[in-house]
C-alpha cells in the first residue's frame, strides 16, 4: 500500500470519518475533529504505523495530509 | 494482553461499543493525558463496557476533588483515576535537589502528601467510585546519578518514601488502590515509556507504549471490580505443560526436569499451581490417549500439577473447541470465564474463531522460557482479594463432580435430597464472611431477584447500619462443604421490612435452599418488630428462574412496572403473621443464628 493510502487510513481512524472522505488537501482547518489533542494522537498513530520518530523540525512541517505524506515518504526512503 | 495498533483501537472503540453498558471514568491529573483515551475505550470494550472518559481541569486535581468543579464525581461515576506527575507537583524534589537543603525537601514531601490526602479525601466525599491512584515513577536518570540512591533527601529516595506513604493512605480508603507505575516503566523500558518531545512541548509525558501499559494495568483493576476477571484456565499438554509429545516420548521422555527445556516447563507448571491455589480452576484439553496423559501425571516426578489440581479433563481426539464447551458445561461456568493456552497456532486460531468469548493465548512454540511470564502478565486472572473459599475452590469442584456421579438416574427427588445429608447455617454477616458475600452479589446472575452488585465496603455498611441487615446461608452435604451459597439483604423502615437482595449460587439450585433462607429472613423481620415484608423482582435476561419465587412463597403481587431500561419489575408484599415457615425443608439439620430461632431444627 502506498504511503499516501496508509497515511489516509491512519488519519481516518484517528480523526473519525471514512477513508473516502479524507484527501491530501485536508488539514486542521478543514476537519473539525482535528484539534491539537487529536493532532498529538495522529502523530502517535503515524509513528507506530511507519515505525518512525519525527524530529522537532519535521513535526513543524506536518500541517496537512499532503505534507504528512511528503515528510513520511522521505523518512521511509521513498 | 495483545493490543492492536493505536489507530485501530481508536477506530474499534468508537465503532463497536454502542450497545454496551456505560463505564464512567473521571481522570484527575496535572499533566496532559488525553492521548490515553482511545486505549481506555478499547480496554473497556474488551471487558464489555462503553467507556465515557472525562478529564478534569489541567493541574486542578485538588479543586476537582474538593470542589467537584467539573462535576465529574458523583454517584454514577464508576472509576476515578488520579494521575499526578511529581515533576509538575514539586520542582524542589524533582529538579532542584542539589541546591535544596534536607529540611526543605522534607517539608516539600509533607506538602505533597498533604495535597494528595486532600485529593483522595475530596474524591471520597463526592463518590464511592473505584479510585485508582497512580504512583510516582522512580527517576531513571536522577540528577545526582549514583549518589541519588544513597542520599536520604535525593529525588530517588523522596519518591520511594512518598510512594510508601501514599500506599498506606490509599489503602486506608475503601475501594481505593495504589497502581505501581514503576512496574509499567520496568516492563516497557524508559525510552519507550516516556516521550520527551511531547513532555517538553505539551506536558504530555508518555509515549504510546507507556500509555498502553498503564491503561492495561488500570483495567486489570476495573475488570476485577466489575467481576469480569476470568476463573478457569484450560491448558493443552504436549508443548504446553511439558515439552515433546507423550505419545511418542513416553511419560518419562517428555521435557520436564532440572535441565533445559524441562526447567522452563516446570516453572510454568508452578505458575499454574499458584493460580490454582488462589481459586482459579484448571482444566486439561489435549489431543492424546487418556492413558498416556494420566501416565505423566501419575509417574513423572517433575510434574508440579497433580490430579488434585485439575477439575476437568478432556483428553481425546475430538476437536478442542467442543471440548471447551463440554468443560464449561461440566463446571457450570460461561465460556467468557475461560482462558485457553496452547502452543499450536492452528489449534489456537480454531478456538478463537469457533469460540470468540474464550480468551486464547497462543504460546510461542519452542520458547517455553516465555510461558511463565505470559501467564503471569496476561492479567485475566488478576484479583484484588482472595477469600478462604477461593483457596478451597478446586477441592469443592472435585466434590461437586463426585456429587454428580453419585446422583442416581431415577430416584425420587425428595429421597435424593435427604440422602445428601445437608446441613445449613444461617447467620448475620460477620467480618470473615464479607469477601465471599460481596463476591456472590457480584457474580450471581441466575437465581438473583434484583441483581444488585455490592462491594465489600457496601456489605460492611449494610451490615453495620441499624436500618439494614445482611444474612447468609452456608451449606455442606455428605461430600463436603459448599461454602456460603445464598445471601439476603434486608432494610427496615418502621414496621415494614424490605428484601433489597435475595440471591443464591446456581450450584445449589433445586435443593430447596431458597425456601430455608426466606424462612430465616422472615424470622429476622419478626425479630425486628416488623409486621409486613416487601420485596422486588427485577427481571433480566438471565434470571428467568426466579419469576415465581415470591408468589410461590406466599407473597402478594402489589404492582408491576417497566423501567426506562426496559426492565420488568414486580413489587410484592406479605403480612408476616400469615407467612408459612418451611423450616428445615430437605435439610438434615438447620443451625440458625437468628435470635429467637430454635437451634437444630429438623
Amino acid at each position: 500500500m502506498s504511503v499516501e493510502r496508509r497515511v489516509i487510513r491512519v488519519a481516518s481512524q484517528i480523526l473519525g470519518g471514512s477513508e473516502a472522505d479524507l484527501t491530501v488537501s485536508d488539514s486542521p482547518e478543514t476537519v473539525s475533529e482535528w484539534d491539537s489533542l487529536r493532532h498529538m494522537n495522529l502523530i502517535l498513530g503515524l509513528e507506530e504505523e511507519f515505525g518512525v520518530t519525527f524530529s522537532d523540525t519535521e513535526m513543524l512541517e506536518l500541517v496537512d495530509i499532503q505534507s504528512i505524506v511528503d515528510v513520511t515518504s522521505q523518512k521511509c526512503g521513498e | 494482553m495483545e493490543l492492536p495498533s493505536y489507530a485501530k483501537m481508536q477506530e474499534e472503540a468508537t465503532a463497536e461499543s454502542v450497545d454496551l453498558p456505560g463505564l464512567k471514568v473521571a481522570v484527575l491529573r496535572n499533566i496532559v493525558l488525553e492521548p490515553i483515551l482511545p486505549i481506555y475505550q478499547y480496554c473497556a470494550a474488551r471487558i464489555g463496557y462503553r467507556a465515557a472518559v472525562e478529564f478534569g481541569g489541567y493541574d486542578a486535581a485538588l479543586q476537582e476533588a474538593i470542589g467537584n468543579i467539573s462535576a465529574l464525581l458523583g454517584p454514577d461515576t464508576d472509576c476515578v483515576v488520579v494521575h499526578l506527575k511529581l515533576e509538575a507537583l514539586s520542582e524542589v524534589i524533582t529538579r532542584r535537589v542539589s541546591s535544596a537543603v534536607a529540611a526543605v525537601v522534607a517539608d516539600e514531601c509533607e506538602r505533597v502528601l498533604s495535597y494528595c490526602s486532600g485529593v483522595i479525601e475530596g474524591v471520597r466525599a463526592h463518590t464511592d467510585a473505584l479510585i485508582l491512584w497512580h504512583g510516582f515513577e522512580t527517576p531513571a536518570h536522577p540528577s545526582l546519578g549514583i549518589l541519588s540512591g544513597q542520599r536520604e533527601d535525593s529525588e530517588t529516595n523522596s519518591v520511594r518514601r512518598l510512594n510508601r506513604e501514599l500506599r498506606r493512605t490509599v489503602k486506608s480508603h475503601e475501594s481505593a488502590y495504589f497502581v505501581d507505575l514503576d512496574l509499567c516503566l520496568a516492563r516497557v523500558g524508559y525510552p519507550d515509556y516516556y516521550d520527551l518531545r511531547f513532555w517538553q512541548r505539551n506536558r504530555a509525558p508518555y509515549g504510546l507504549k507507556g500509555m498502553m501499559e498503564i491503561a492495561v494495568e488500570d483495567f486489570k483493576h476495573i475488570a476485577w471490580i466489575k467481576g469480569k476477571h476470568r476463573k478457569c484456565l484450560v491448558v493443552d499438554c504436549d508443548g504446553t505443560i511439558w515439552g515433546g509429545v507423550v505419545g511418542e516420548d513416553g511419560p518419562m521422555g517428555v521435557a520436564l526436569g532440572d535441565d533445559y527445556p524441562g526447567r522452563a516447563y516446570v516453572e510454568f507448571q508452578r505458575e499454574i499451581v499458584s493460580l490454582c491455589e488462589r481459586g482459579v480452576l484448571v482444566a486439561v484439553n489435549s489431543k492424546n490417549n487418556e492413558a498416556d496423559v494420566a501416565d505423566v501425571f501419575e509417574t513423572n516426578p517433575w510434574m508440579q500439577l497433580t490430579t488434585e489440581h485439575i477439575v476437568s479433563w478432556r483428553v481425546n481426539w475430538q476437536d478442542k473447541a467442543s471440548n471447551l464447551c463440554e468443560i464449561a458445561e461440566e463446571l457450570n461456568i460461561g465460556l467468557d470465564s475461560m482462558v485457553f493456552m496452547d502452543d499450536n497456532p492452528r489449534e489456537a486460531d480454531h478456538v478463537r474463531t469457533a469460540l470468540p468469548e474464550v480468551e486464547v493465548i497462543n504460546l510461542p512454540e519452542g520458547k517455553p522460557f516465555l510461558f511463565r511470564d505470559l501467564l503471569a502478565s496476561c492479567g485475566y486472572f488478576d484479583v484484588l482479594s482472595v477469600s478462604a473459599e477461593d483457596k478451597r475452590r478446586a477441592g469443592m469442584y472435585r466434590a461437586e463432580s463426585a456429587r454428580r456421579r453419585a446422583r442416581p438416574e431415577h430416584l425420587e427427588l425428595g429421597d435424593y435430597l435427604r440422602s445428601l445429608e445437608m446441613v445449613a447455617r444461617v447467620c448475620l454477616v460477620d467480618e470473615a464472611s464479607v469477601p465471599r458475600v460481596a463476591q456472590l452479589t457480584m457474580r450471581t446472575n441466575q437465581f438473583n431477584l434484583t441483581t444488585k452488585r455490592y462491594s465489600e465496603g457496601d456489605i460492611r455498611r449494610l451490615s453495620d447500619a441499624d436500618s439494614s441487615d445482611v444474612l447468609y446461608l452456608q451449606l455442606e452435604d455428605r461430600f463436603g462443604p459448599l461454602g456460603i451459597v445464598a445471601v439476603a439483604v434486608l432494610t427496615y423502615r418502621g414496621q415494614t421490612a424490605h428484601i433489597d437482595s435475595f440471591l443464591m449460587s446456581c450450584r445449589v439450585i433445586g435443593r430447596g435452599v431458597e425456601e430455608v433462607l426466606i424462612g430465616q429472613v422472615v424470622r429476622q423481620c419478626i425479630l425486628k418488630g416488623c409486621k409486613t415484608v416487601t420485596a422486588d423482582c427485577v427481571r433480566t435476561r438471565k434470571n428467568e428462574i426466579v419469576e415465581e419465587f415470591y408468589p410461590s412463597n406466599g407473597f402478594q403481587t402489589e404492582w408491576e412496572d417497566t423501567s426506562p431500561d426496559g426492565e420488568e419489575a414486580r413489587h410484592y408484599s406479605c403480612e408476616l403473621e400469615r407467612f408459612q415457615l418451611v423450616g428445615a425443608g430437605y435439610l438434615a439439620r438447620l443451625v440458625s443464628e437468628i435470635e429467637g430461632a430454635v437451634a437444630d431444627e429438623c
